[in-house]
């Protein structure tokens, strides 16, 4: 199976802080892939290393089948085909939901697409995503207006709408009632089904054993385990360091 | 002998921007229990707790501390004893741990008082002990909800009204945040009351609870009796 992605000894610093340590991972294409890891071990840093987000400090890395680089700019993340959602959400807070999802689908500047006269091709679209996580009705309401849950579910509607071929999630689930936990582990498989490559960052076991084909599993910003979710589940190690008795 | 109720909102409507948040709701909670807020997302479970805490536009109905009446101002709020910890781990992302802890711990008035509250809620959240001196915008987001629960009890609240406590937690450490809730509650009698999606555990640990959905509240009861009903799953699933 190709590599959707392949990390090579990478290193993220801040001052004395080694975030992330001679980190060597290779993402499937096509595959779910979770990262879990204890809280600080540097699972978000390696996400925000890979979209530009932070710089990183060492190592090499590789998108597909491109040549490898030794760091990605944050204006280079759309062209590279990847998106990502945030952890700490990251919306247009005045404005509209429907507009927050028509800027992701633009790579222009985001002054240039408010005015833009949106194509049909754009407004189905919108209305597609929207209704995939149950925000349509919502279409018209400002982004600071929504409930926390809500929010999480307008992040991966704009992640949706960019057709990127490999999506990040950064703990996606968290704080979402079941039926939508439901609905955004559908459209996790959807992805993959459609042969997209997907990243999830998430502390749910069921949710991980459920979805991922593989896990990675960082403590203090180092690689601790890899492979199924049974192997790795049951490593001892990582039930030590993250799942606890 | 009759427990108090320490905090109650009493036919409280919610307003933002016309859309109703809060429907008529009344909710109390008494001395010494663990009251659980669930519903979908939207169900007007965080509008609770910031209306409790003078945070959400009131349009009808009163907020009631030791069964009288009385304005929430955030601050006498914090005053009278009650301690919000928000959702979203909403720390002063440019002041140093040990710093948004003295933010906390302000209304003690009391920079010694305040010194010996740092050293016992860091003896509960031992990760931030390493970590008092750095920004904490730096720490990861499970660090940074642990300073927000941390920040939240360095006044020693009668009353704590949490937001999804979990969030973003590792699942030891969730583990050990459900652990401490009940400790807080049985040693130091602090009520609680908890927003939380993580419904299994959080009904193992709550004396009662009540199920919102579209502002209202639609069932409230024990734990047990929730769990027998098909109240929780009805409204998860959108049947109600």
């Amino acid at each position: 199976m190709t590599n959707a992605l392949e990390t090579k000894q990478l290193v993220k610093k801040f001052g004395g802080v080694v975030a992330i340590d001679r980190f060597s991972v290779q993402i499937r294409k096509g595959e779910i892939t979770g990262i879990i890891g204890p809280n600080g071990s540097g699972k978000t840093t390696f996400i925000n290393v890979l979209t530009g987000i932070s710089a990183m400090d060492g190592g090499r890395v590789v998108i597909g089948d491109q040549q490898e680089k030794g760091g990605i700019k944050a204006w280079e993340v759309f062209e590279l085909g990847i998106a990502r959602t945030f952890q700490n959400i990251r919306l247009f807070e005045q404005m509209s939901v429907q507009d927050n999802v028509l800027i992701a689908m633009t790579k222009r500047s985001p002054l240039a697409a408010l005015f833009e006269r949106h194509r049909d091709i754009h407004e189905t679209l919108v209305k597609e995503v929207l209704t995939r996580v149950g925000l349509y009705d919502k279409r018209r309401a400002l982004a600071k207006e929504l409930s926390y849950g809500q929010r999480k579910l307008l992040e991966i509607a704009r992640a949706l709408a960019t057709s990127a071929d490999m999506i990040l999630f950064d703990e996606p689930f968290a704080g979402l009632f079941p039926e939508m936990v439901r609905v955004v582990s559908d459209i996790l498989k959807e992805l993959r089904a459609g042969e997209k490559t997907v990243v999830l960052i998430e502390h749910d076991m069921a949710i991980i054993r459920e979805l991922c084909d593989r896990i990675i599993v960082m403590d203090a910003g180092q690689l601790l385990a890899e492979g199924m979710p049974k192997q790795v589940l049951t490593n001892p190690a990582v039930i030590e360091a993250y799942l606890g008795v | 002998m009759k427990t108090e109720t320490l905090l109650q909102l009493k036919d409280v409507s919610v307003q933002y921007s016309g859309v109703h948040a809060l429907d008529h709701v009344t909710v109390t909670l008494d001395e010494g229990e663990i009251v659980a807020l669930m519903g979908p997302n939207g169900a007007g479970k965080s509008t609770i707790l910031k209306a409790m805490f003078g945070l959400a536009p009131i349009t009808h109905g009163e907020v009631l501390w030791h069964e009288r009446a009385f304005t929430p101002i955030s601050h006498e709020v914090v005053e009278r004893g009650i301690a919000f910890v928000p959702q979203g781990r909403r720390v002063f992302s440019g002041l140093t741990v040990r710093e948004n802890l003295e933010v906390g711990g302000y209304a003690n008035r009391d920079k010694k008082l305040t010194s010996a509250r740092i050293d016992e809620v860091l003896e509960l959240f031992p990760a931030l002990k390493t970590k008092l001196f750095v920004p904490s915008g730096s720490l990861s987001g499970g660090q940074q909800q642990q300073l927000a629960i941390a920040r939240g009890l360095m006044t020693d609240p009668k009353v704590l009204l949490l937001d999804e406590p979990s969030l973003g937690l590792a699942p030891k450490i969730v583990k050990e945040v459900f652990a401490l809730m009940q400790e807080i509650n049985a040693r130091r009698n602090t009520a609680i009351m908890v927003v939380e999606h993580n419904i299994k555990s959080l009904l193992s640990v709550a004396t009662r609870g009540y199920v919102l959905d579209k502002g209202r509240v639609v069932a409230h009861g024990k734990p047990k009796e929730l769990m027998k009903s098909n109240v929780l799953e009805n409204v998860f699933t959108g049947k109600i």
